[in-house]
């Protein structure tokens, strides 16, 4: 084949082919006897022939391409389109001159084909090609290594298929190029596996009348071109005395530097949606999905670490020994993110809720906002920021966070710590806040509330606790027990048939309550952090004794290893003299007496580290509750406070009617409502000025409608 | 050195700014009245006081033993940075400054103290413009313009000269050498909070000062030589052992205790060499080579002149390694000191060796865990990679040192990921921090071979989970649940699940992986589990493309053909 690439190259005429035909018939390698002849008989200069040398083996590549893509399709392994882009493509290649690459290597790199499958294709044509074909399908090597065979490395590979080899584990292709060959003037001439350094060796038959010319010749011979030494550095190697047994390094390539691909590592939660409550058939807990996370301002958020250049490298054979390229990215963001001046980092501007969104922008938000409803979609919305949702709370589902805007409350949970706004209404809610509330209406549900409650229309079948006041301008409480400190204002209290209500005025339920909580934590707490610090003695204690001990085993130790040491060392003086091994079973005792000293001493060691994480992990505990139970004191304080600014208001508003056998209690007095009564403020008084005078439920006439 | 703990900065200035106080205790509401402690100015913003601040930034002032001006300055920068965030709904009550008379008349703590309270004023004072805006103009680290601004109208010529007078005076007393640094330290402090600098101290009154710390740790280390001397002769020579400990008993006493002595000494050294930047040599003298010969061989078992015989990796021992390094490290100053071995050819590869034992017995410890009991497994491997972490910083070894050995540790938990059952990978991933600091890995490269293995990890355990044979129906969330497993560790998790849906299904070019196509081949049910996990819109909305899941459902529908 090579002879009629020649040809067909009008590097030979029809006669020198036929001659060269002729020189090197009964070869055992046709394809490497004629390119020694051409070269041998200066008919294809050097050059030429690295050339003609690099089709030969494009031209094979393609063949064997075909031979094994063919199999491949035919055990279904793949698709005929892929094939057939496959060719296409290697022929763009070889048209471009560029060298085409053994396409079981490209499939096996690019996960086409697992190895299991590359074998089996080996395999099949192992057994069904014929032992020529396989010849032919295997006479070549890779294309990375076109350029510059040697004759020896021409010998391996048509003796080796690369087909039969395994694709390497790593994703290079990885050629042996290790040769060993002598040269004319008693010199060896040694190259590396990798191709990367040549040297040479000067043999018994040395011949110092050789030439640095001559032997850079014979470097060409072996299409060695680059990283050559310098003329001067040959003679040097020519007049040395020595080099007989080490090796002169003639021709170095310079090595690849792969690069790294620039890469986003983010210092948030980018995917909050936990699904951490899956049970064992797979079910995901969707209520519970994690804490919306939320940051401070002038956090980092994301950092890039920038790509690093690949540089190719080269081989003594001047071929480019290539490095995958590298990928470069970009950070991006949105509002309420700043990237540093560098542009490698993001941090938050300001304080809220970040996010990745699907194009890869970083963004921080103020306000969470749930789209829509909070279901199994969203999860419970845990955050620490104001909330807004745009759709229903449904049921079984809890809403915690700052300030809450929702549009509806289907049977769910609010917490918040500032107001809470229900644009439409609520129905068999729980809202706790320590601020107010606004509803259209509130159905069977229960609300506890620092500040105060303004209703639109109707509180029904429910619950309220607050500290400030209840108001309901144009609507009626119905079936519902409330407890107001700044009294009640509404247009009905109660109806005909329904149950009536109670009514408790002027006294703060709700704080009483949350300073009764706030007691309780806080002996709570008190309780908890004596038991740390008792618990945090006793391992210091621990510690301190186990230390103690360890000083002991590792003296001994120490003892051991000296003996064992003194003991080699006579041993190696007697084996000079008597050559015979005489402290063998002492040696062995010693060893087996370090090896369990050392296992007890690094078990103590481990004990130490066991009390010295547990002791800080406890120390870190006691620091929070210390700091949680500082802020439940300054809570406290600050309930109490609350408590003398804002006392009771015993009264009730009551523009419409008052239906019979609704209850008014105040702080001390109760009345039961007999007959219906409309337009009056119910009070709670005392009897009269009187020293002594007891406190009493009265009813007055509202003058103000 | 930080002087100022973060987290507790925050934690202050949430409650100084009243800032997870609910909002009707602050401001009231229709018909409730706020509650007193919350004052407001005209416009109704909350009132803080900087009183409170300094007296905070005092107060952690107070607790450092010994604070040098320079992370003085930066725990005022560090105040003034988290301050000023946070800021915009306050109204800082300044007060007035302290005049220039005051501050002269006060002894060099005061000063210190007034002078910064002027700066803190200055900084609060400005940080505010009349809209309520935060101008953050004077916040930078050196904070030099906003000493200029602190002092401007006054003139401080008087006080450092008055400073600089009292220093001197100070020196010429006879005292322990250790005091005078306080002073110089102090004189320093005031110089630069009055915007000027601390004169270059005269030549004799150093010489007086460094002669004072050389005859103080000369006499230590000669104590400290002769023990060591007794320690080896005791060890080669007692050959009854209970004797042998009882004698290693006493000379472990009186080790310790010249130790204790050396540390403190070496405390005052060390602060020494920083005021006056000066090499260990200048300030320990003839001593410094001695004292660290002798350092290496009780720390580092290095015995004198056969350092080139010590073979730390094949003779030490794990347990010796761990025994020493925690006795060097309850003498913190001695510990800073022996950081100097890595840069100096007699001790460096001793040094080195050091770790790289450490760091081999790690790779060890991971390599050999079979995670049969996870739990106590990976507490013990926690617990060795906080020692090595401790030894790591404490020893000062650098980034770039030992990158194979850390390479190696990598390598090893990257293997472990690959290793462990997907109902444990949790733990062992929480590690990964750990793994990180231990081998210096500050830009989280590891991260790459992590997230490599977590995709490889999600393939391998669901071919385990193939061979189980199950109904598609019933594999679907059992695969559901293994790829979350493993996804959640991933950040974005979408990039895992397009990842591994390009590697492990298909993609453009390759329309069906080699991996598929072995389960299509090998167990079709299996398969078909994959795909409908893949086609679930509901389920893949967010985590994969549009079209990887349309062509999920394509496979799914021609796969059901085929059957």
């Amino acid at each position: 084949m090579l002879e009629k690439i020649a040809l067909q190259k009008n590097l030979i005429t029809k006669d020198q082919c036929l001659q060269a035909l002729e020189a090197c018939r009964g070869a055992k390698n046709m394809e490497l006897a004629l390119k020694d002849y051409f070269v041998t008989q200066k008919i294809i200069p050097p050059k030429q022939m690295k050339h003609l040398v690099s089709t030969f083996y494009a031209l094979k590549t393609m063949q064997k391409n075909n031979l094994f893509g063919t199999v491949a399709m035919k055990l279904g392994m793949v698709e005929k389109k892929l094939f057939i882009e496959e060719v296409a493509r290697q022929k763009k290649e070889f048209a471009e001159k560029r060298q085409p690459k053994f396409i079981g290597e490209i499939w096996v790199k690019k996960q086409v084909l697992t190895r299991e499958q590359y074998q089996q294709i080996i395999q099949y044509n192992q057994t069904k090609s014929t032992p020529a074909k396989v010849q032919e399908a295997t006479a070549q090597p890779d294309a990375t290594n076109n350029d510059g065979q040697t004759n020896e490395q021409l010998d391996r590979e048509t003796e080796v298929s690369p087909v039969d080899t395994q694709p390497e584990q790593s994703d290079e292709i990885v050629h042996d190029y290790s040769l060993k060959q002598d040269l004319p003037g008693g010199l060896i001439l040694e190259i590396d596996a990798q191709a990367m350094n040549a040297f040479l060796q000067k043999k018994d038959g040395f011949k110092d009348t050789i030439t640095p010319s001559e032997i850079l010749e014979h470097l060409t011979e072996y299409d060695i071109f680059f990283g050559i030494v310098k003329e001067n550095d040959l003679q040097g190697f020519i007049d040395s005395s020595g080099f007989k047994t080490n090796k002169f390094k003639v021709a170095s390539g310079r090595k690849p530097k792969p690069g790294k691909n620039a890469r986003i590592e983010y210092y948030f939660d980018t995917d909050h949606l936990k699904a951490g409550g899956m049970d064992e058939e797979g079910n995901v807990d969707f209520k519970d999905r994690g804490v919306i996370p939320w940051v401070e301002e002038g956090v980092l958020l994301a950092e890039k670490f920038p790509m690093t250049e690949a540089v190719q490298g080269r081989n003594i054979f001047d071929q480019v020994v290539e490095v995958p390229l590298v990928t470069d990215t970009t950070l991006r963001f949105k509002t309420g993110v700043i990237c540093s001046e560098d542009d490698l980092k993001l941090f938050s501007e300001i304080s809220g809720h970040p996010k990745l969104d699907l194009s890869g922008n970083i963004q921080v938000t103020e306000t969470f906002v749930a789209p829509k409803d909070v279901n199994y979609q969203t999860g419970h919305l845990d955050y620490s920021g104001n909330i807004v949702v745009k759709g229903t709370l449904k049921a079984g589902f809890m809403v915690r966070g700052e300030e809450v805007r929702i549009n509806t409350v289907d049977g769910g949970d609010i917490y918040a710590k500032g107001d809470v706004i229900i644009i439409n209404g609520a129905n068999d809610a729980r809202i706790y806040t320590r601020g107010n509330i606004k509803a259209k209406f509130i159905q069977n549900s229960e609300i506890f509330c620092l500040g105060n409650l303004t209703v639109d229309k109707e509180i029904v079948d429910s619950r309220i606790e607050t500290s400030g006041s209840v108001t309901i301008p144009n609507g009626e409480v119905i079936s519902s027990k409330i407890k107001c400190n700044k009294g009640l204002v509404t247009r009905h209290l109660g109806t005909d048939k329904s149950v009536p209500n109670v009514v408790t005025l002027g006294v703060d339920a709700f704080t009483t309550k949350e300073l009764k909580a706030i007691r309780k934590k806080i002996a709570a707490g008190e309780q908890k952090a004596i038991k740390f610090r008792e618990k945090i003695e006793s391992l210091k204690k621990d510690t301190s004794n186990l230390r103690q001990a360890t000083t002991r085993l590792a003296h001994e130790l120490d003892r051991a290893r000296d003996e064992g040491l003194a003991l080699q060392k006579k041993q190696q003086e007697l084996k000079k003299d008597t050559k015979k091994s005489v402290f063998k079973s002492q040696i062995q005792s010693n060893n087996a007496l370090f090896a369990r000293l050392d296992k007890d001493l690094n078990r103590y060691f481990d004990r130490i580290e066991k009390n010295e994480s547990l002791k800080k992990t406890l120390t870190a505990e006691l620091e929070q509750l210390e700091d949680r139970l500082e802020d439940l004191r300054y809570e406290m304080d600050s309930f109490n406070e609350w408590l003398e600014e804002n006392p009771g208001v015993p009264e009730a508003v009551v523009a419409g009617r008052i239906s019979p056998g609704t209850v008014v209690k105040g702080r001390r007095a109760t009345r039961e409502i007999t007959e219906m009564i409309a337009n009056v403020k119910v009070k709670e008084t005392l009897s009269s000025e009187e020293e002594g005078a007891q406190p009493e439920i009265r009813i007055h006439d509202n003058i103000k409608r | 050195m930080t002087i100022l703990n973060d987290n507790k900065l925050k934690k202050f200035r949430e409650k100084l700014y009243s800032q997870k106080v609910p909002a009707l205790f602050q401001h009231g509401g229709k018909g409730l009245n706020p509650l007193k402690k919350f004052k407001k100015d005209e416009s109704g913003r909350p009132i803080v006081k900087t009183q409170e601040i300094t007296r905070f930034f005092l107060g952690e002032i107070e607790k450092a033993d010994f604070v040098f001006p320079d992370p003085y300055f930066d725990g005022l920068y560090t105040l003034f940075n988290v301050m000023s965030k946070g800021a915009e709904p306050v109204s800082f009550d300044c007060g007035f400054s302290i005049s220039q008379e005051d501050i002269q008349k006060a002894d060099n703590k005061t000063t210190i103290e007034l002078l910064t309270t002027n700066i803190i004023i200055t900084f609060f004072n400005t940080l505010k413009t009349y809209q309520g805006n935060v101008d953050r103009t004077l916040l930078a680290p050196d904070l030099k313009d906003l000493v200029t601004k602190s002092i401007a109208g006054r003139d401080y010529k008087g006080l450092v000269s008055n400073t600089l007078t009292s220093l001197t005076k100070s020196l010429e007393e006879d005292k322990p050498w250790g005091e005078y640094l306080e002073d110089i330290n102090d004189t320093d402090l005031i110089c630069r909070l009055a915007g000027s600098k601390l004169p270059t101290m005269k030549k004799e009154t150093l010489s007086a000062i460094i002669a004072k710390s050389r005859r103080e740790i000369l006499g230590y280390n000669e104590i400290f030589t002769k023990l060591l001397h007794t320690r080896e002769q005791t060890a080669s020579k007692e050959v009854n052992k209970k004797n042998y400990l009882k004698s290693m008993e006493k000379i472990d006493t009186a080790t310790f205790g010249v130790l204790k002595k050396i540390d403190t000494y070496l405390v005052s050294a060390h602060r020494l060499m920083r005021i006056m930047d000066l090499s260990p040599e200048v300030v320990i003298g003839k001593t410094d080579a001695t004292l660290k010969q002798n350092l290496i061989w009780l720390f580092f078992n290095g015995l004198p002149d056969k350092l080139e015989q010590t073979d730390i990796l094949n003779h030490l021992g794990i347990a010796t390694a761990r025994y020493r390094l925690n006795l060097l490290f309850n003498f913190p100053a001695i510990t800073q000191y022996c950081r100097v071995f890595k840069s100096e050819d007699n001790y460096n590869t001793l040094y080195f060796d050091l770790f790289r034992l450490l760091f081999r017995e790690l790779v060890k410890k991971i390599n050999d865990l079979d995670l049969e009991d996870p739990d106590t497994d990976l507490r013990l491997l926690k617990q060795y990679l906080t020692e090595i972490h401790r030894a790591v910083d404490k020893l000062d070894l650098e980034l770039n040192d030992l990158p194979e050995d850390k390479q190696a540790v990598r390598d090893a938990y990257t293997s472990l990921i690959l290793r462990t059952e997907f109902d444990v990978i949790d733990v062992v991933l929480g590690l990964c921090e750990m793994v990180c600091l231990a081998t210096q890995d500050q830009d989280k490269e590891i991260m790459v071979a992590v997230r490599s293995a977590l995709l490889e990890a999600g393939f391998s355990t669901l071919e385990k989970y193939a061979k189980e044979g199950l109904p598609a129906d019933r594999a679907k969330p059992g695969i559901k649940k293994r790829l979350h497993s493993y996804a959640v560790h991933y950040k974005p998790q979408r990039e895992f699940y397009s990842s591994f849906f390009r590697t492990y299904v298909g993609s453009g070019p390759r329309p069906v992986s080699p991996h598929l196509n072995q389960f299509i081949q090998t167990n079709k049910h299996f398969a078909a589990a994959l795909l409908m996990v893949f086609s679930d819109e509901k389920a893949m909305n967010d985590l994969i493309a549009d079209k990887q899941i349309t062509h999920a459902a394509e496979l799914l529908a021609s796969l059901r053909e085929k059957a």
